[in-house]
């Protein structure tokens, strides 16, 4: 890429470069839409805790102790690394 | 188009800040992991011989580095040459603390599944946030944050006023890490603490002196790579143990755990909803404002690769909580059973935060035992260079090359001038380490993170994200942030009841970043917009050039470009 020259308003031309204005556009897409991602799960993740705490600490089935809560909160650590 | 989208990401962050606060346990601070007086324990051989040659190695990375460096970019930024991938696993260390470590598997240790729920909080936001900034921070930036922050500002003010906010973060932090590193490694090594404290002094300044951030970053990522190996041995042990039945593993830690199947689901975790906020604000922020850290994104050549360290810190982080959450609940099964690890008293020998130390011992024998208390220390040393290369950056780019120099020093005068403050700041931190040894110190750590939180980042985040910030609003705002941090904490219940001896605290919770980054952001705001003089125009006009800059590394420090 070449070095902008000292001419009036360079940067002003970069702006309105329609190349520059789809990588701006389509940065500000992409990490919207990652955070939206993790937002939703996070927010479910918390209201859950914060309003039906026992959701999470229900047993996956009867005879084990594993609660709902385990994969759940494994699986959001995963999701975190992944994102 | 992108302004808008900006807004929304940075509401997004905000948000999650506030309720991922709210499951941060107040009483939980990884600072008190390692405060408190403990016992000397008897000398333990094979932690210092592995102590010992993890040190032999770093001081030949040290020695290697030293051959590499030439230029003052050498020096700051490792010459621009370590990849995403190094430098997201030394930004991962610098998270994987001695502390973090002993104090996360210590919480699922006590109360199972919260251990979980506070990891996580921390593990969601960090990322979106170093997202939004790690870009832009690579394209804007040489060596400093300050180099960001006063990109379109007035240089001086926005620079001394960073720099102020990195020497204030740094110096207690540094000063509680040495306090810190004393104690633990009187329990772990037995060896004095004068002797503990002078050895991470000399070492840091070592490291610093001599090989700059290419040996730092280095020293960083060894210690990460050896305590991720060390804790995923534990984790493997502990599941092997169970026969890597997952469902073993529970069964057998509720059937011993006092509070039975309630470890398995979240419990009372707020009693204290404004101190958790506020703790929960400044560990997000602050980190994003911690000078130590955010040079390490000029250590590599661009912005995508700066983008990519911040996905693997996150992969490694993430990795490293899943391990701990399961070496927590390793402990509930090997350690609480065990009465060799018990005092006369039934309590675990040298505190809930000591079992991960102690499952080292029931899964490894002794020769584990030696290898994780080695790795503690090791970690110590490793934030504690990169805190002094921040603050040494501070004082000799910020404040000599950029203040005094207006940014035509000579450059072999600017690194001499950093290592010599190198130098300062070891013996400082050795003499204030000796000094502070019956100290509380655990608030200087809530402090660090505060005003990183309240100063260093809200003048760094609206520098690059709003246009209509100015230095009048830059310099008044970060300062009355730094200013109401410190004047909480001192009148808050960490210092004036607990170090001042005072009845009451005038300010009732522990942690001030709740007031005082709404103060720094108030502050930045009304003084930005009611600044209608001939610089405030100027300063916003330079937005749009900053931006494409921001956004295209268009005229970026490159690892070429010096």
């Amino acid at each position: 890429m070449a070095r902008p020259t000292d001419d009036a308003s360079p940067w002003q031309a970069i702006q309105r470069n329609p190349t520059f204005q789809t990588l701006v556009e389509r940065r500000g897409r992409f990490a919207t839409r990652l955070s939206l991602i993790m937002m939703a799960l996070y927010f479910t993740f918390i209201l859950l805790i914060a309003f039906a705490p026992g959701v999470l600490g229900m047993p996956l089935g009867s005879g084990t102790v594993i609660t709902l809560g385990i994969p759940i909160g494994l699986g959001l650590i995963v999701v975190a690394i992944v994102c | 188009m992108g302004s808008v989208i900006n807004r929304q990401r940075l509401l997004w962050a905000l948000w999650l800040v506030v309720v991922g606060a709210l499951v941060l346990t107040p009483q939980i601070v990884f600072a008190d992991a390692i405060t408190g007086s403990v016992e000397k324990r008897s000398i333990n051989v094979s932690a210092i011989v592995l102590f010992l040659v993890f040190v032999a190695a770093t001081l030949v990375i040290t020695w290697w580095a030293s051959k590499q460096n030439r230029t003052a970019s050498d020096y700051y930024a490792a010459g621009g040459k370590i990849t995403g991938f190094q430098n997201g696993l030394a930004i991962s260390g610098d998270f994987m603390s001695a502390a973090s470590f002993l104090g996360i598997s210590a919480l699922v240790f006590t109360s199972g599944y919260d251990g979980l729920i506070y990891s996580m909080g921390f593990l969601v936001g960090w990322p979106i946030i170093m997202f939004l900034i790690a870009e832009r921070l690579r394209n804007l930036g040489r060596y400093t944050f300050a180099d960001v922050a006063s990109f379109r500002l007035g240089k001086r003010p926005v620079r001394t006023l960073s720099a102020f906010g990195s020497l204030a973060v740094v110096a207690l932090y540094l000063i509680a890490q040495v306090v810190g590193a004393g104690k633990l490694i009187q329990l772990l090594f037995g060896l004095d603490y004068v002797i503990a404290v002078v050895a991470v002094g000399v070492l840091m300044v070592c490291y610093v002196l001599f090989g700059g951030m290419l040996a730092t970053t280095w020293v960083q990522m060894i210690k990460a790579a050896i305590l991720l190996f060390g804790a995923t041995f534990m984790a493997l042990m502990v599941l092997a143990h169970v026969d890597f039945s997952l469902e073993g593993l529970f069964q057998q830690a509720v059937d011993v755990h006092d509070n039975g199947a309630a470890i398995m689901s979240p419990g009372g975790l707020v009693d204290d909803p404004i101190s958790a906020i506020s703790l929960g604000l400044a560990l997000m922020f602050g980190t994003a404002g911690l000078p130590h850290i955010l040079m390490r994104f000029f250590t590599v050549s661009d912005a995508k690769e700066a983008r990519k360290s911040v996905f693997v810190a996150t992969g490694f982080i993430g990795y490293f909580y899943i391990l701990t959450f399961i070496i927590g609940f390793g402990a509930i099964i090997l350690v609480s059973t065990n009465p060799t690890f018990m005092d006369d008293t039934g309590a675990i020998i040298g505190g809930t935060n000591m079992v991960a130390v102690h499952l080292a011992e029931a899964v490894g024998g002794s020769l584990f035992l030696g290898f994780i208390s080695a790795v503690a220390f090791a970690t110590i040393l490793a934030v504690v260079a990169g805190l002094a290369l921040a603050g040494a950056s501070a004082i000799s780019h910020d404040l000599y090359a950029g203040v005094l120099k207006n940014d035509n020093a000579d450059e072999a005068k600017e690194v001499r001038i950093s290592k010599i403050t190198v130098l300062v700041l070891g013996v400082v931190s050795i003499v204030l380490g000796i000094a502070f040894e019956t100290q509380n110190v655990a608030f200087m750590v809530g402090l660090a993170f505060s005003i990183a939180a309240s100063c260093n980042f809200p003048v760094l985040l609206l520098s690059m994200y709003w246009k209509r910030l100015t230095t009048r609003g830059a310099v008044i705002g970060g300062g009355l942030g730094l200013l109401t941090a410190i004047a909480l904490v001192i009148l808050g219940p960490t210092v004036w009841v607990q170090v001042f001896g005072y009845e009451n605290a005038i300010y009732p919770y522990k942690y001030p970043a709740l007031f005082s980054m709404a103060v720094a952001f108030i502050g930045i705001w009304l003084f930005s917009i009611t600044d209608n003089s001939e610089r405030a125009r100027l300063e916003r006009e330079a937005f749009d050039a900053q931006f494409v800059r921001s956004q295209t590394g268009l005229g970026a420090h490159g690892a070429v470009d010096h």
